[in-house]
């Protein structure tokens, strides 16, 4: 199970850390999905749509990515594709962001 | 933002003799930039703290200004005020008279929405 990497108090600490930063970025995503829908603000879509990417589905990805490598469902070569998934969300979650930043300011 | 002063329940005069004082509309303006205490805006305006006061009291009256607490060094608070008026309009159209107050508001969206433009 050292994939997973909770066996160690720190392993889990970094887990934590994780969910954590899904949490409080998924509530940024949240709140701006709200001033999306009050202020009917673009730039708040793509904001929320970033917010998301960046920190719920890449840390979908990352937790579900390691367990079915951890479980052998998924072969431990392919871990790399998980990885490069999660970046590739990433990636496009931070140029969402930066799109919005772009229309919000552009005005 | 809120629109419609109906809302608040304030009529377009009080809104209107309001924004009339000079002091009010300095008040409001003073208040928009950052929370200031009735003291500050005293020296600010050049008027007695109770003038300041009178007007303020309309003005929360009105919902265009509300009342924060703001710790001070000495370890008291004191309570600051902070303008909520973002958008007056009046509209006269083809035998119609509309009016709409947009106000400031506290909500996390609203802030955010407001601070992502401000980047």
């Amino acid at each position: 199970m050292a994939v997973i990497g909770f066996g160690s108090p720190v392993g889990l600490l970094a887990g934590l850390a994780a969910t954590l930063s899904a949490i409080i970025g998924l509530y940024i995503g949240y709140q701006a999905y709200r001033g999306l829908r009050r202020n009917e603000e673009r730039s708040m879509r793509w904001l929320s749509v970033g917010m998301i990417l960046l920190f719920g589905l890449t840390y979908l990805l990352a937790v579900a990515g390691q367990g079915l490598i951890a479980f052998r469902i998924v072969p431990i070569h392919l871990q790399n594709v998980v990885r490069l998934a999660v970046r590739l969300t990433q990636v496009v979650g931070l140029a969402c962001i930066a799109y919005s930043l772009r229309i919000a300011t552009g005005r | 933002m809120t629109p419609d002063g109906e809302m608040a329940g304030v009529d377009l005069a009080t809104v209107v003799s309001l924004l009339d004082d000079e002091h009010v509309r300095s008040i409001l303006i003073a208040t928009s930039e950052k929370p200031r205490s009735a003291n500050e805006l005293s020296d600010r305006c050049g008027l007695s703290t109770s003038s300041i006061y009178r007007r303020l009291e309309r003005l929360t009256d009105a919902d265009l200004v509300t009342e924060r607490t703001r710790p001070r060094s000495d370890g008291h608070h004191e309570t600051v005020y902070v303008s909520r008026l973002d958008r007056f309009e009046l509209t006269i159209r083809d035998g119609d008279i509309s009016w709409e107050v947009d106000r400031r508001s506290d909500d996390v969206a609203d802030q955010l929405t407001r601070l992502w433009g401000k980047f």
